[in-house]
C-alpha cells in the first residue's frame, strides 16, 4: 500500500524569497521617500507574510493556480539603465494610440511628467503627502495578497490628473515595457487617476516585454472619476507567452460618472485581470467588457467585482472568451448591490466559444443582492461555433476554415467595438483577424 | 445535344434510422425550371439538403452527377464553387457578419475556383447595388448583419439576392414561397424570373402551386414517401392544387 502524502502548497519559500527582497530593496536606503509610504510597504509586507500566497483552496484562485507561475522564479526589479533607442523601438509604433508614456521595469522614464496633469508617482509622492494618504485607499490590501506584494515594493507609476470640465484630446498610452534579458522579473507598478468634475480622460495601458527570460507585471491602479466625468481605460495584453500580468484596476465613480473598461487578453502566459468599480454617487454608469482569444497553454482569468453603493447606477459587464489549445479560461463576475442600492440596474454577460477538447473555461457569476428593487440579470453559456451558421457559409463557397474565422472574428468583435479609440481598435481588429487567420494555415 | 446539368440516380438517403429518399431519378438540362412538389414529409426537403452537402443526411445508394462530376464527393463549399445554390428554406441569421463582407468573401472565393481575379470595393458595390434592385433590396442592408432580425420576407428575398450575386449554374430554391405574402412572393418570383438564362437550371420546391403561378415550369415532378411518383407539365401542378395530394396519394398506392 502506498501512502499518499498531500502536496504542500504553503508558499512559505516564496514568501520568504519576497521578503529577503524586500529588505535589500528597501532597508539600506528610504532617503527621499516619504515615512507614510515606507510605513505603507512594510504594513504590506506584513499583510503578505499573513495571507501567504493564495492556494488553490481559496475561493478567489479556485480555478487559477498561482504556483506554476510564481515556481519560475522572479526577480524583484526597478528601474534600471537601458538604451533610449531600445524603449524608443518598442514605443514608437504605439504613437498612433495616444501619447506615451514608458514605465522601464517599473519606473517611469522620459520627459513626460509636466508636474500638473501627467507625473510619474514617485516624484509626486516626494511633493504631496495628501496624495500618499490617499494611496492604498481604493485598492487595499487587506485580505489581497496580490495588491499587498504590489503595496509593498510601491516604488513609481504614472499620475494622471484631470482638472475639472477639461477633456484630454490624445489618450495616454502606459507602456509598460519589461526587460527579461537578464534574468526573469517581477515588476510592481502603481498607477493613479483622477479625473475631476466634468473631466474626461483616455488611458491606454499596453505591456511589452524585453528578451527572452520570462517577465511578470503586477500592476495596480486606483482611479476616481468625479462628477459627471468619464474615464475610458483600454488594457492590451497582447505580448508573448513569456510575458505574464496580474492587474488590479479599482476605479469608484462619483455621481452621474461613466467608466469603459475594456481589456483585450490576445496574448502571454499568465493572465489574471481584477477589475473594481465601485458606483458611489447616483446615475454613475460602468462598463466592462473583456476579450480572451487564447491558444497553447495560456490562461486568462476575468476576475470582476461590481459594487453598486447607491441608487439608480447601472453597470454593464460583458465578457468572451475563445479557446483552443490547451488554454484556460476563467471568468468570475462578481456583482455587489447593497441595501440602499435601489433601482439597480446590473448586467453580466459571459460568452465562451471552445474550439479545442484539451481548452477549458470554468465560469462563475456571483451575484450578492441586498437590495429589493433592482434589475439584475446574467447569463453565461459555453459552446462550440453554431453548425448552421458553418453549413450556411460553406453553402456560399467558404472554406470550413474561412467560415469559421468569420463567425470568430464577429464574436470577438462584439467586444472590440466598444474601444472608443478609433487607432486602437482598428489595430486590434486586424491582429485579431490575422490570429484568426494565421489558425486556418496549421 | 445538351448535357444535363444534375443527373440523379436511384437516390436513397436517411437521417438517423430513417430513410427518407427511397430512389429518386431525376435529370435537369440548363435552361429549366422544375418543380418538386409534394406532402409535407415527402422527401422534398432533404433532397435539396442531400444535394447542398449537409451532414445530417447519410447517402446509402445512388449517385448524383453535377455537370458530369460526381457531386457526392465534394464539400459543400466545392459543390458551391462549381455553380450549385441553395435557397434556404430557414436562412440563418449571423450576429456580426455584415452582409456586405459576407458576400464579398463568397463572391471572391467563386471568383478564384474560376481563375478570376477578386473585385475590388468599387466594383463589388457595383454589382451589390445592381443585383439588390433585381429583389428591390435597400443597400442600408449590406451593412446590416446577415439576416439577423430581418423579417421572413426580407430573409427569402435576401435568398434571391445572393443567388443573383453568386450566378450559380444550378439554383435549389427549397419552399423559397413559404411564409411571404403575395407581394413578396411577386417580388421574389420576378427576381428568380429575371435570372433565368439559357446557361441556368432551376429546381423550385414547393408545397404549394401559388408560387409556379409566378415562376413557370418546364416541368412538375410529385414527391411522395421519398420517390418521384408523377412528372408532367405546368397543368400537373394545376391539377394537384385542385384535387388535393390525397389524389396522387391514391394513385400512388394502385400502382404500389
Amino acid at each position: 500500500m502506498t501512502t499518499v502524502v498531500a502536496q504542500q502548497h504553503t508558499g512559505a519559500p516564496i514568501i520568504e524569497r519576497i521578503a529577503g527582497e524586500f529588505a535589500r530593496q528597501f532597508s539600506t536606503s528610504e532617503n527621499g521617500q516619504p515615512s507614510l509610504i515606507a510605513d505603507l510597504r512594510l504594513r504590506a509586507l506584513e499583510e503578505l507574510q499573513r495571507l501567504g500566497i493564495p492556494t488553490v483552496r481559496h475561493e478567489e484562485w479556485k480555478y487559477t493556480n498561482l504556483f506554476p507561475l510564481l515556481a519560475k522564479g522572479f526577480t524583484h526589479v526597478v528601474g534600471g539603465a537601458v538604451q533610449p533607442s531600445a524603449l524608443e523601438n518598442m514605443t514608437a509604433p504605439l504613437q498612433r494610440w495616444g501619447d506615451v508614456v514608458a514605465m522601464y521595469n517599473g519606473r517611469f522614464v522620459g520627459s513626460r511628467d509636466d508636474g500638473q496633469v501627467l507625473l510619474s508617482l514617485a516624484s509626486a509622492l516626494a511633493a504631496d503627502t495628501a496624495l500618499c494618504a490617499r494611496i492604498g485607499s481604493l485598492a487595499s490590501f487587506d485580505d489581497k495578497a496580490i495588491v499587498a506584494w504590489n503595496t509593498a515594493f510601491l516604488n513609481d507609476g504614472v499620475v494622471l490628473r484631470v482638472p475639472a470640465n477639461t477633456t484630454l484630446e490624445r489618450p495616454i498610452v502606459v507602456a509598460s515595457v519589461l526587460d527579461a534579458r537578464e534574468h526573469n522579473v517581477v515588476v510592481h507598478e502603481r498607477h493613479f487617476v483622477e479625473v475631476g468634475s466634468g473631466g474626461f480622460a483616455q488611458l491606454v495601458l499596453v505591456q511589452r516585454a524585453l528578451g527572452d527570460g520570462e517577465s511578470l507585471l503586477n500592476q495596480v491602479l486606483e482611479g476616481w472619476v468625479g462628477e459627471s466625468a468619464r474615464l475610458v481605460i483600454v488594457v492590451v495584453q497582447d505580448g508573448p507567452p513569456r510575458s505574464h500580468a496580474l492587474t488590479t484596476h479599482t476605479i469608484e465613480l462619483a455621481k452621474e460618472a461613466r467608466v469603459e473598461m475594456i481589456t483585450v487578453s490576445i496574448g502571454g502566459g499568465f493572465v489574471r485581470n481584477m477589475p473594481e468599480v465601485r458606483l458611489s454617487g447616483s446615475h454613475a454608469d460602468a462598463h466592462l467588457y473583456g476579450l480572451t482569444l487564447a491558444d497553447g497553454t495560456m490562461l486568462v482569468d476575468h476576475h470582476t467585482a461590481v459594487e453598486h453603493r447607491v441608487p439608480h447606477c447601472t453597470s454593464n459587464q460583458l465578457y468572451k472568451a475563445i479557446l483552443d489549445g490547451r488554454a484556460t479560461g476563467v471568468f468570475n463576475g462578481k456583482i455587489c448591490v447593497y441595501p440602499d442600492a435601489q433601482k439597480t440596474s446590473a448586467y453580466q454577460a459571459n460568452r465562451n466559444i471552445v474550439l479545442s477538447r484539451r481548452a477549458t473555461i470554468d465560469a462563475k457569476p456571483q451575484l450578492e443582492i441586498y437590495a429589493n428593487d433592482v434589475r439584475c440579470t446574467h447569463g453565461c453559456t459555453v459552446g462550440r461555433l453554431d453548425d448552421e451558421a458553418m453549413f450556411y457559409l460553406r453553402s456560399r463557397g467558404l472554406s470550413k476554415a474561412e467560415a469559421e474565422a468569420l463567425l470568430l472574428t464577429a464574436f470577438a468583435e462584439e467586444v472590440t467595438t466598444t474601444i472608443p479609440i478609433s487607432p486602437v481598435r482598428d489595430d486590434i481588429n486586424a491582429t485579431i483577424e490575422h490570429l484568426l487567420h494565421a489558425d486556418e494555415l496549421a | 445535344m445538351k448535357r444535363p446539368i444534375l443527373e440523379i440516380r436511384n437516390l436513397h438517403a436517411r437521417v438517423g434510422e430513417s430513410e427518407i429518399l427511397r430512389g429518386v431519378d431525376l435529370v435537369v438540362y440548363p435552361g429549366e425550371v422544375h418543380a418538386i412538389m409534394g406532402p409535407n414529409g415527402s422527401g422534398k426537403s432533404t433532397l435539396a439538403s442531400v444535394l447542398a452537402g449537409r451532414e445530417d443526411y447519410e447517402v446509402t445508394e445512388g449517385e448524383v452527377l453535377f455537370d458530369g462530376k460526381n457531386l457526392l464527393e465534394l464539400s459543400p463549399e466545392e459543390r458551391a464553387r462549381e455553380g450549385l445554390f441553395l435557397a434556404f428554406q430557414y436562412p440563418v441569421e449571423i450576429p456580426g457578419v455584415s452582409t456586405a463582407t459576407f458576400l464579398k468573401t463568397a463572391l471572391n472565393e467563386l471568383r478564384k475556383h474560376r481563375g478570376l481575379e477578386p473585385l475590388d470595393a468599387m466594383e463589388f458595390m457595383t454589382i451589390m447595388r445592381q443585383r439588390a434592385a433585381l429583389v428591390q433590396i435597400d443597400p442600408a442592408f449590406f451593412s446590416r448583419s446577415v439576416n439577423e432580425g430581418f423579417s421572413g420576407g426580407e430573409k427569402k428575398r435576401n435568398e434571391i439576392f445572393q443567388l443573383a450575386m453568386l450566378e450559380p449554374r444550378l439554383a435549389i430554391l427549397d419552399e423559397t414561397d413559404s411564409g411571404l405574402d403575395i407581394d413578396a412572393l411577386r417580388i421574389v418570383a420576378d427576381g428568380v424570373n429575371a435570372l433565368r438564362s439559357p446557361d441556368r437550371a432551376f429546381v423550385i420546391i414547393t408545397h404549394y402551386q401559388r408560387l409556379l403561378n409566378y415562376i413557370v415550369p418546364d416541368v412538375v415532378h410529385v414527391l411522395y414517401r421519398g420517390r418521384i411518383i408523377k412528372t408532367g407539365t405546368k397543368e400537373l401542378a394545376l391539377e394537384l392544387e385542385a384535387k388535393g395530394y390525397d389524389w396522387i396519394k391514391d394513385t400512388a398506392e394502385l400502382e404500389a
